[in-house]
């Protein structure tokens, strides 16, 4: 746990904190980092099935942060 | 070779489950404050001669009380068309040979996801399962993802299995099991309060069965008067990493968004492959953007693969195409209507596939170059 | 190297929070509708006031802007004053939420961030419940259904508190 507090911190050293309220331009849909989810689907099927490669999609953070 | 599937009791719990969704809908009247939305999306996918596939996809995700998150879609799969089953060198250069077996296929599968969250730290769990007649996949996941200094840091751990079953219509005592373990770390991080990356490394390991029971290489010996067959011979497991890189940077005075995504991958059958993939989302008006992108995507050939095959007949041998060294280029174009009340996304790409776009040219010669094209209309109704 | 790690998150997180207890910021801000206006929390001093942030941009704020829109009319003639204090960058955004989700209480931009940093705003949407005596009592930070049982409790109890 102290080791992953410790990335954080470095990580967030290096950049500008960004305040819960001013996530307006973050929560926009292009900011999202996932596809919406009906473009997602569509596209998982498109080049996989012709390539070797897959996988390395995460989820979680970015957009409006709220709750 | 034709089948219809029946969604089985899995599929249909799912099926059920992701039609469910718009109840959640009258749920505010209860009390509980539930946001989300449902849609339903549609693939059409056209291959220069060969295949032809449609999707119709159902979709929905809610966030309850501010503390459940849901999330389910159905797809159910239909395609038609010659599938390549054959590499043969009859004719001096090996060359894909279509049977001329017209193929329909129909596959569904379903997926959902549950997460609750405490405090920082959000718990999730899917599962998935597909269904096509000679393939069936089910697999399960967990998710943790926990929120730092503001929701400025996010770090996720995730790890999922997955156990297929592979059949063959040509092939009816194939009944082969594979299972892939799949561990997930990522780390996202707000740059500014318009640029934010995140980058995710994703291991797994996989035993079982690789073979695809539907390719075959059938090569002529200048030196000998039959030709050698072999089936398709791969590794009984698979190891992988996969490292994607994601970058998101809004320009507020021109109303645009960039957006780049890069994947490095590599395995232990000797494939190692590029993604890069560079978008630009422009808002013209209140209601419309305009998403122009293009990818870029080039691989080496895995060890085994070869188009012919090699004297003495090594263990594992597979003429697939999809395990070549080639490199291909995918622009695409998506228009976003967004109203109030509904939100309207179509998009058409082209995938341009062959050996002469591998990154520093040296492609395998035997590979058939792709050309396809693609629309996918998507409409979500939010709540 | 502890010590750095913790020394960044104190000062990225704020080395204070407004809770219970503190008095209500006495700022002003221009009206959302009428820029050239201003709003004045310090002339609300006997009134209970709920200072409550949100934006377009905030889910949670579609179920909590039409309740605190119940509360206003509800609780107004006894001395409930809710002001909406919108984050948006663009007016059109704030706009384009309130023709969906139209409210009747007032509503102040915050261009500048003045009143985001001086209420300290940890969570979006955060609500910021003041007594009569300009001291706050309560503080909501985001909003689910057992946010709306307690802050009608809440005010109520504000209310009924002899000035």
């Amino acid at each position: 746990m102290r080791t992953l507090v410790l990335v954080a911190a470095l990580l967030a050293a290096g950049c500008t904190h960004v305040a819960p309220y001013e996530r307006g331009y973050l929560a926009r849909p292009a900011m999202a980092l996932e596809e919406s989810q009906g473009m997602a689907h569509a596209m998982e099927k498109i080049y996989p099935s012709k390539e070797a490669a897959s996988g390395g999609a995460a989820v979680g953070g970015g957009g409006c942060g709220c709750n | 070779m034709a089948a219809t599937e029946k969604p089985d009791g899995a599929l249909g719990a799912l099926m059920r489950a992701a039609l469910a969704l718009p109840i959640l809908a009258l749920a505010p009247r209860a009390g509980a404050a539930v946001v989300g939305e449902v849609g339903a999306s549609v693939l059409g996918y056209k291959e220069r001669g060969l295949m032809k596939a449609t999707e119709p996809i159902l979709f929905g995700h809610a966030v309850i009380d501010d503390v459940w998150e849901v999330e389910a879609s159905a797809v159910g799969d239909i395609l038609t068309g010659a599938s390549p089953q054959l590499v043969t060198n009859v004719n001096g250069q090996p060359m894909q040979v279509l049977t001329g077996a017209s193929v329909y296929e129909r596959r569904h599968a379903g997926d959902a996801k549950v997460g609750r969250r405490f405090g920082e730290l959000t718990l999730s769990a899917s599962a998935a399962v597909s269904n096509e007649h000679d393939y069936h996949s089910k697999a399960g996941g967990l998710e943790a993802r926990r929120d730092f200094n503001d929701k400025n840091t996010t770090l996720t751990l995730g790890y999922g299995r997955a156990n297929d079953h592979v059949g063959s219509s040509i092939d009816p005592n194939l009944d082969a099991p594979r299972t892939t373990d799949q561990y997930l770390a990522g780390v996202t991080q707000v740059l500014s309060p318009v640029a934010l990356v995140q980058s995710s490394l994703a291991y797994a390991n996989g035993r079982g069965w690789y073979n695809d029971p539907y390719k075959f290489t059938l090569t002529f010996y200048p030196d000998q008067p039959l030709p050698s067959l072999l089936p398709d011979l791969r590794p009984d497991h698979r190891r992988s990493w996969a490292w994607l890189t994601r970058y998101r940077r809004h320009f507020a005075a021109q109303r645009g968004t960039l957006q780049a995504d890069y994947r490095y991958f590599q395995d232990d059958w000797g494939v190692r492959a590029h993604t890069l993939e560079v978008a630009w989302d422009q808002q013209l008006d209140e209601r419309w953007s305009l998403r122009p992108a293009l990818r870029y995507y080039t691989q080496s050939a895995a060890d085994f693969y070869s188009p012919v095959i090699p004297r003495p007949a090594p263990r594992f041998q597979s003429s697939d195409q999809r395990l070549a060294a080639f490199g291909g280029l995918s622009p695409s174009l998506r228009a976003t209507l967004r109203l109030d009340s509904v939100i309207v996304e179509g998009a058409v790409g082209y995938v341009h596939d062959a050996s002469s776009l591998r990154l520093g040219g040296s492609g395998t010669s035997a590979f058939e170059t792709l050309r396809a094209v693609y629309g996918i209309l998507s409409v979500t109704y939010p709540f | 190297m502890r010590a750095i790690a913790f020394m960044a998150l104190f000062a990225a997180g704020g080395a204070w929070a407004l809770d219970a207890g503190a008095p209500l910021p006495a700022l002003a801000a221009p009206s959302l509708d009428n820029p050239a206006r201003q709003v004045s929390l310090a002339s609300m001093r006997g009134d209970v006031v709920y200072v409550d942030f949100w934006a377009s941009w905030c889910g949670p704020c579609r179920q909590s802007m039409p309740l605190l829109d119940g509360f206003q009319k509800r609780f107004g003639a006894r001395g409930l004053r809710v002001i909406g204090v919108n984050k948006d960058v663009s007016a059109a955004d704030a706009q384009r939420f309130l023709r969906s989700v139209p409210v009747g209480f007032t509503l102040v931009q915050d261009a500048g961030d003045a009143l985001a940093r001086a209420f300290d705003v940890k969570a979006m949407p955060s609500g910021y419940l003041a007594d009569r005596h300009g001291v706050v009592r309560y503080v909501h930070r985001g909003f689910n259904a057992q946010s709306e049982a307690a802050l009608e409790r809440e005010i109520t109890a504000l209310l009924e508190e002899k000035p």
